[in-house]
């Protein structure tokens, strides 16, 4: 509804004194008279900007705290009213209002409780069931998505519970109750022929281009691995265990021929010379674990690797099979050399099992839950193990009552299938769809009892479940001291289960889930020198977060920084002096396949901390950082300043421009040699109205303009060749002007000079970070009367420098923490 | 401090009127003439130059729209409109406005029609999963979509047998039971919003168990007997050449969706389910990068045109065996079902990739009377076209997202 941005930030104030003078239908007709004065010129019945009419403010929009809200911050930032209105009111008269509209926002916070229940986000069930079970399902994909607003996908204000989402509620309480627990399977056999389409080629565009068109339909292989291909086996199979994969199939000579990839963007061909059929050789054979992964009416299989990741199948073949992370066999062959030579194909696979080596299995569940269990015994046997079990996945203690529909259900099942394991099955079924599972309990009253803080400081720093020292704790009482929540604090840093929590704030934070999308243009970063940096410049960020973290440096560093987190991969982009440099890998066969299409293998490689010397000196800091730079270009082909400056006002200033709904954009157009990107852009802001956005964001943009695409410095646009119209692609140097003007009339040039200004707005950056923080920590969204709560945080956190593990302890050992 | 609560506040009371209204609409007048809905999204975006651009019933036809030729009287081409979201709310084209509108075209007919059917609806998402997988959404939340073509059989016409669906169902009902239970002892201790918030689940209860008691209605109905559908061949003079034929035709994701559409075309002819929602994104992996190459190449361009014919190679298929097949009322299945097929954007030269400025939709069946003609409805929304659907299914509304007026179709 309003669309018009305002700064956000910049705009707690330290509520000294609100007083509840005078009446609300008072503050109400005086604030009615202000805005009929004053405002209704540009937010009336005949001008409506932003979407805004304030001359129809009626006790239904005197009771909306967002409609207030936005009026006190644009008020409190001095956004409005602009300097150029028809009409300005006297600063006393302002203040008047903003306090009528401070004083109903109160009233109203105060008649809502603050708290909203919480829903366990995706990510926080998923990690609550792995952490309980001592299981890895992948459960992403089966669960309700999380966050159809803005803010953290933890936000509680943005998860809603529909029918829809129930039903993939009972699907994934039924697979990972199966899953967990079971009687001993009877192995089966399951063949993949041809005809069958579980062999998911979908992803891989040319499976059997220039092949299977030369076979008969009948026989048409499953697939012809050539060097560049991979083909996906989505096993279905009822029960979970270890399984033998044996594929069959034949050999053939064929030459391998470049495509014409580049123009056409055609894939690349290969040519059958000469059908040559082989016999397989039978002792080619895979064992993997399958686990079930399945719902009501789907059987899709988690393939878990019993060893490596990766197993060589024929190293004279090259044939290779791997495990991926979306629940697939991929099978490739991956050192063809080009030429004629012998390639192969698959008609057939057989999966069995499975096989188990003893049984019960020696799985987490069974060896943690089930140890003394006698499969002979009789459904009372469940209940100490749901019992047990409930106190975990509920987060705190249950009452017998609580415990009884869960018994009863073991108790049916038992009765059902006279079996235990059945048992245990619906009775964690049954677990799994209860509030108390699937919402956080923060009891009823503002404060939260201790077993609900032990939750919001793991929810907050695992992403998971309390670990039975927290619950101790919170069962002895002592996490209501602040002193105790700052040890744990530490204590739970250090876990490895942090770095989940910085992993996800970081990619929220900074959004880097945009990086999936997006990789540089061929012509600028060959395919192998993006296999070498691909995962590293995800990875960048948050090892960067991760030292500041564990280092306890200031905030400032976010901003620039002495140093820099790197591997000798990433450096093969920055060229950091005395710091080694990796080279990249030339890929077996064909170099011109999309990298969409290529897994190299994985790169662990390591990060270190390396110290800036003068000439890197402007590497420090976030801004610089690779993929942010490639994150905000148009498609990894030129560089956008609108993307960039949007992104650091979001990152740093806190402020979330929305994209303009219904408005006729037209793509901006590229640079050429006549116009530069500063040209194209200054046009745009010609316009009053797109103005009011882009001139927060665009000089924030164009102080980039010296990193390219890679965030590699340029002086000059020297790829201009890549994007000039066609015909005119001979050389073309200009050289890049960065010079530009803050949105409050500071001017400054470049990257440095857009870290001296944010440098000077450390202020506004901080507040805006630990705003983010703590609407993190809360899990919700802050609202008008959490303005103390922030100012009183953030005031302490100044007090220690804005070291980011002080602002950590500070939010979870203060009093508002253990609130709701 | 954000504003955005205003929407959601509005939000929450929508979820409870529902309760009352989901699912079906039992006092409903007798049965519309059109009976099904297939709604088709591709992702990226349509090419809009090489459309059709002179309106009428004469309209000179697109070369690369061959495949759709011999339909042509079968289909109203409606172009240049927008859905009134932006590139990144795209993934919403059959809501249209993105912040008011609850629920999708696909959605509010299948809480009108869901009950006259084993399966209320289905949405799938059959493509590389990089970008939005979301097309439909109901109460304001997006419904994951089925994302495997086996999956999407087993929702049809999974051939479980009895007792194994029948041990299903008595599991999931002693669940809910549990969990209705349990919502109804804390509903009593909580207040404000977590009540909201509890009423919310509660009320996903209650609707779970309704499908629970149509699921086990349906259980002793007999089931048509399918088998797993094999690869279509897909005819198109545009597409002639062997290596356009390989690319664009014989592609395994072409094929895939193939398949998704014999099952779906197989699901209305024995009545299993009536309501579709289709959303393809990239046919390779290349499709993305060619929808923005189009603003400065050529090869590009004439590359994107062939991305799209095989997109009308798809629905032309579709439209053979729903043409060819009787339907209840003893017109054809194409009679008796709507299917509108959009770009959830658009891509053009001038305005570049994804610009969502000129968004054609394509309504086949229905028997309308603009069929055999193009209408240019420059600058209109989309959401005109989709309330004008809603009313054919005699669902009585006048507005739907950011709807005008409704159109004679």
């Amino acid at each position: 509804m309003l669309n018009y941005p305002i700064t956000k930030v910049a705009a707690f104030l330290v509520f000294a004194a609100v007083h509840v003078s005078t009446s609300r239908a008072d503050d109400r007709t005086q604030s009615q008279q202000f805005f009929k004065t004053y405002c209704v010129s540009c937010h009336g019945e005949e001008k409506s900007k932003g979407g805004l009419r304030l001359d129809q403010i009626d006790a239904q929009h005197w009771n909306d705290p967002s409609l207030l809200d936005d009026i006190y911050e644009v008020i409190e930032s001095g956004e409005m009213p602009p300097e150029d209105a028809p009409k300005l009111p006297e600063p006393d008269q302002l203040k008047a209002l903003q306090k009528a509209v401070g004083n109903q926002l109160h009233q109203l916070a105060e008649k809502q409780k603050p708290g909203m229940l919480k829903r366990l986000s995706r990510v926080e069930y998923q990690n609550t069931v792995n952490d309980v079970f001592g299981s890895d399902f992948s459960l992403l994909d089966r669960l309700p998505l999380d966050n159809i607003g803005v803010g953290f996908n933890n936000n509680a204000d943005n998860l809603h519970m529909s029918v829809v989402d129930m039903e993939s509620y009972f699907k994934a309480a039924n697979l990972i109750a199966e899953s967990v627990v079971s009687d001993k399977p009877d192995p089966r056999v399951i063949v993949y022929s041809t005809k069958d389409t579980d062999i998911d080629t979908h992803s891989h565009k040319d499976n059997t281009n220039g092949f299977a068109p030369t076979l008969p339909q009948a026989s048409r292989p499953l697939v012809f691995a050539t060097q560049s291909i991979q083909i996906k086996i989505n096993p279905s199979v009822k029960t979970s265990g270890v399984y033998q994969i044996v594929p069959k199939g034949f050999y053939i000579q064929a030459k391998y021929v470049a495509g014409s990839r580049v123009q056409e963007r055609l894939p690349a061909v290969t040519d059958v010379s000469e059908l040559k059929t082989s016999e397989w050789p039978s002792d080619h054979s895979m064992s993997y674990f399958l686990r079930k992964n399945s719902g009501v009416g789907q059987s899709i299989v988690t393939v878990i690797p019993k060893n490596a990741a990766w197993q060589e199948f024929d190293p004279s073949i090259g044939f290779t099979t791997q495990l991926s992370s979306d629940d697939t066999i991929v099978l490739r062959c991956n050192s063809v050399k080009g030429g004629l030579q012998p390639m192969f194909c698959i008609e057939s696979a057989t999966i069995s099992g499975p096989v188990y080596e003893s049984w019960p299995p020696e799985t987490y569940f069974y060896k943690t839950y089930c140890k003394d269990l006698d499969a002979s015994a009789g459904p009372e046997a469940c209940q100490a193990i749901l019992n047990k079990l409930a106190r975990k996945l509920f987060r705190g203690p249950v009452s017998d009552a609580e415990m009884q529909q869960f018994h009863q259900h073991a108790r049916k099942a038992f009765a059902q299938d006279r079996s235990i394991y059945s048992g245990l099955q619906a009775g964690i079924r049954g677990m799994l769809c209860s509030p108390m599972f699937l919402f956080k309990q923060e009891g009823e009253s503002g404060s939260l009892d201790d077993y609900a803080i032990a939750a919001r400081m793991s929810y907050f720093l695992w992403n998971s479940l309390p670990d039975e020292t927290l619950s101790e704790l919170a069962k002895q009482g002592k996490l209501k001291d602040p002193k105790v929540r700052r040890e744990q604090t530490l204590r739970m840093l250090q876990d490895a289960r942090a770095d989940r929590f910085v992993k996800d704030y970081v990619y929220q934070w900074l959004d880097l889930e945009k990086l999936k999308i997006i990789e540089p243009d061929l012509g600028i970063f060959t395919v192998e020198e993006f296999d070498l940096v691909r995962d590293q410049i995800k990875e960048e960020p948050v090892e960067f977060f991760k030292e500041i973290l564990s280092s306890n440096l200031s905030l400032v560093n976010f901003i620039d920084s002495d140093f820099v987190m790197i591997s000798p991969e990433l450096n093969y982009i920055y060229r950091i002096e005395g710091h080694p440099i990796a080279t990249p890998r030339k890929r077996p066969g064909a170099s011109k396949i999309s990298p969409k299409d290529y897994r190299p293998k994985e790169i662990t490689s390591e990060f270190s901390k390396v110290m800036l010397g003068e000439k890197d000196r402007y590497r420090g800091g976030l801004l610089t950082q690779a993929g942010f730079m490639l994150m905000t270009t148009n498609n990894g082909e030129y560089t956008n300043p609108f993307y960039r400056g949007a992104w650091v006002l979001k990152s740093f200033y806190g402020d979330h421009l929305e994209t303009p709904e219904d408005l006729e954009i037209s793509a901006l157009s590229p640079p050429s040699k006549t116009v530069t990107i500063k040209e194209t852009i200054d046009a745009h802001r010609a316009d009053v109205s797109c103005n009011i956005c882009h001139k927060k964001m665009d000089p924030l943009g164009i102080a980039l303009e010296n990193f390219d695409v890679l965030g590699r410095w340029r002086d000059q646009y020297t790829d201009v060749s890549n994007y000039a119209p066609k015909g005119k692609k001979k050389g073309g140097r200009f050289p890049v002007d960065t010079r530009t003007v803050h949105m409050d009339g500071r001017t400054f040039e470049g990257p440095q000079g857009l870290k001296t200004i944010l440098m000077e707005d450390k202020e506004q950056f901080s507040k805006a970070f630990v705003e983010n923080m703590l609407s993190y920590a809360m899990a919700r969204e802050l609202n008008f009367p959490d303005r103390e709560n922030i100012s009183q945080i953030y005031k302490q956190s100044a007090e220690t420098n804005f070291r980011l593990r002080d602002i950590l302890l500070e939010i979870v050992s203060s009093d508002y923490f253990t609130r709701r | 401090m954000k504003r955005r609560d205003i929407l959601k506040t509005a939000g929450c009371t929508l979820f409870l009127p529902t309760l009352e209204s989901f699912g079906q609409n039992r006092s409903a007048p007798a049965e519309a003439e059109v009976k099904r809905l297939f709604c088709v999204s591709m992702g990226y975006g349509l090419f809009t130059d090489v459309l059709p651009q002179t309106g009428g019933a004469d309209y000179a036809f697109s070369d690369h729209m061959e495949p759709l030729k011999k339909h042509r009287d079968h289909f109203t081409l409606y172009s240049k409109m927008k859905f009134g979201g932006s590139h990144a709310s795209d993934h919403r084209c059959f809501v249209g406005n993105t912040t008011t509108n609850p629920d999708s075209l696909d959605q509010l007919v299948a809480d009108h029609v869901g009950h006259f059917t084993r399966v209320r609806n289905v949405a799938a998402f059959i493509s590389h999963a990089h970008h939005h997988i979301v097309a439909s959404w109901r109460n304001r939340l997006p419904v994951m979509p089925i994302q495997s073509t086996r999956v999407l059989f087993e929702t049809l016409f999974a051939k479980t047998d009895r007792k194994t669906e029948e041990r299903l169902l008595a599991n999931k009902k002693s669940v809910l039971d549990g969990s209705l239970e349990e919502a109804k002892a804390l509903m009593a201790r909580v207040s404000g919003r977590d009540k909201q918030r509890l009423e919310e689940y509660f009320a996903a209860l209650r609707e779970s168990e309704q499908e629970l008691n149509k699921s086990i209605e349906w259980l002793s109905r007999p089931r048509q007997d399918v088998e797993f559908p094999v690869a279509p061949s897909f005819e198109n003079n545009f597409l002639a050449t062997e290596i356009d034929k390989k690319r664009f035709l014989t592609n395994p994701r072409q094929i895939q969706r193939g398949i998704a559409f014999d099952m779906i075309y197989k699901a209305f002819k024995f009545d299993v389910t009536r309501v579709v929602n289709f959303y393809m994104t990239g046919l390779d992996n290349d499709h993305h990068l060619t929808t923005h190459n189009v603003p400065k190449s050529e090869d590009a361009r004439a590359s994107l045109t062939k991305y799209d014919s095989s997109f009308y190679s798809l629905m032309a298929n579709f439209y053979d065996k729903l043409s060819s097949t009787k339907g209840q009322s003893g017109g054809t299945l194409m009679d008796e079902t709507i299917t509108v097929s959009t770009g959830n954007n658009s891509v053009s030269q001038r305005m570049g990739p994804h610009n969502g400025n000129e968004i054609p939709v394509f309504v086949a069946g229905g028997k309308f009377k603009n069929h055999g003609g193009h209408v240019i409805r420059k600058g209109e929304t989309t959401c005109d076209i989709y309330l004008s659907i809603l009313q054919q299914f005699g669902i009585e509304r006048d507005q739907f997202g950011n709807s005008k007026k409704s159109i004679a179709l």
